[in-house]
């Protein structure tokens, strides 16, 4: 059956804290004092926080005034053909020797005499010289070097019958182009 | 100094002081604490002229002029200071009633309204205020009928006033009713009813089936022939048939006197074919009710206990 709840006592404190059971009494002094101390915790923490965001600021300041002494060291001055020079340098180091070879040699069949290449680095342009025994070993050639990949064009330069040679052989100059890396 | 916190501390663990009163008798009864042994520093008829049929606050005047008194002899050789007083009366001082709440009732104060109005209906003679001379307390429902109780306020005042005086808090005055009903709550079997007695008066409270909760509720003066079998027997169909509700199999019965009944019960079902009313007597064995007689009201404070 359920309980009656009928009573003409006054409602105090006092009388809130002697009907508490023992128990539930218990447990709310638990939790007081947990929260008491959950309470100090946050206190020390917080003033915790406070000691390292003015110790944060005091070493930020630190490091902005030893950056603001620090002495610019300045630029070293280089002169324009200085710099020219270092650039063309630079441009011949980065010239992509391996695949200018394997394309040039991919290309060169046994009846092409292959006589000079010479790299122009500025241009992204290899100059070569060869020897062919005739026109059509020579035109062939220059279709092969067409069809490989890493150049974008071929061009024959010029082209020569050498008199001096008893195997009257076709001396020519042809250009190559590679794609370049871009600016 | 030393005794005050020795006794709040003591209150802690179930020390207390126990009383019960009734429009007759008074009785003080001191808990030890861990419920140890309980010692009556007060148990004697009270020299009020209580006429059974007279005004309840008349009644209550007049026990006010003489609560003081007892006080001061309950407790001037055993001092009490600082422990929690618990208050029974006798049901012949409250006024129990059962009250419908409004169906419209939004707020707790429409349900208050209602039960001063319901009181005003029953018993405002009066030419009395029922919010000045009454305190009325409830165990509030806004969806089924509930139980409420009127005690003179003047009552209610000097009880405080009287306990305040000797550095005594009261931790809860009830009636004789609401006290054995909480006590006996749990030993009500389903579907039976519940009667508290104290000297001649029965307050009988109505169950529905299958409910747990309180039905309704009439107080009964016990006549002269009331500790027959029939007497009862009689009340309880009475009342089921007053209240429309099934008679019940069994009555549950807490209070002084009301063992005649059962014996009586025993006696006449012996060697008999039909089985009427079974009446229970739940504080059989108990505390309260123990071997050495004690007086009504010494039951009525043995009741005073938190439950």
């Amino acid at each position: 059956m359920k309980r009656l709840v009928i009573d003409f006592a006054p409602r105090t404190m006092r009388r809130a804290i002697f009907q508490t059971r023992p128990l539930a009494l218990l447990i709310g002094c638990a939790g007081l004092a947990a929260g008491l101390w959950a309470g100090l915790s946050a206190l020390d923490l917080s003033k915790q926080i406070d000691a390292d965001q003015v110790q944060l600021s005091r070493l930020k300041g630190k490091a902005r005034d030893s950056a603001a002494a620090r002495p610019v060291t300045a630029a070293p001055k280089v002169s324009e053909g200085q710099a020219n020079a270092v650039n063309n340098a630079v441009a011949q180091l980065n010239v992509p020797w391996r695949d200018v070879l394997d394309a040039v040699e991919g290309a060169t069949p046994a009846s092409i005499g292959l006589l000079a290449l010479e790299p122009d680095a500025k241009r992204n342009v290899v100059r070569g010289m060869a020897e062919a025994k005739t026109s059509g070993d020579m035109i062939a050639y220059i279709e092969a070097l067409k069809k490989q990949g890493f150049f974008d064009i071929v061009i024959l330069t010029k082209h020569e019958v050498n008199d001096l040679d008893p195997n009257k052989p076709l001396r020519f100059q042809f250009e190559a182009q590679w794609r370049g890396e871009g600016p | 100094m030393l005794n005050l916190v020795s006794a709040r501390f003591s209150a802690l663990f179930g020390a207390g002081v126990r009383i019960g009163l009734s429009g007759s008798a008074f009785a003080v009864v001191r808990q030890a604490p861990w419920g140890g042994k309980s010692t009556i520093l007060a148990n004697h008829a009270l020299n009020v002229d209580h006429a059974p049929g007279a005004p309840l606050t008349e009644t209550a005047s007049r026990l006010v002029a003489q609560i003081d008194v007892d006080f001061r002899a309950a407790f001037a050789e055993t001092p009490c200071a600082g422990l929690p007083v618990r208050v029974v009366l006798s049901d012949d001082l409250a006024r129990l009633f059962m009250v419908t709440p409004p169906q419209n009732s939004a707020r707790l104060h429409d349900i208050k309204a209602a039960t001063s109005m319901r009181f005003q209906m029953l018993y405002g003679d009066l030419g009395a205020d029922p919010h000045n001379d009454w305190c009325i307390e409830a165990d509030w429902q806004a969806s089924r009928p509930f139980l409420a109780c009127a005690v003179p306020r003047s009552l209610v005042e000097a009880l405080c006033r009287a306990a305040g005086e000797h550095g005594m808090h009261v931790q809860a005055i009830e009636p004789n009713f609401v006290a054995a009903w909480n006590a006996a709550r749990g030993r009500i079997a389903m579907g039976a009813w519940f009667g508290a007695v104290h000297e001649e008066q029965l307050t009988l409270a109505a169950i529905a089936p299958n409910a747990s909760h309180l039905g309704a509720v009439r107080s009964l003066a016990i006549p002269a022939d009331g500790h027959e079998l029939q007497w009862i027997e009689e009340q309880v169909a009475r009342t089921a048939l007053q209240l429309d509700v099934p008679v019940p199999q069994q009555l549950c019965l807490s209070g002084n006197r009301n063992q005649l009944w059962v014996d009586r019960r025993k006696t006449s079902t012996a060697g008999a074919a039909k089985e009427g009313l079974a009446i229970n007597n739940l504080d059989q064995g108990s505390a309260v009710a123990g071997t050495v007689p004690v007086s009504a009201a010494v039951l009525l404070a043995g009741k005073a206990v938190r439950t």
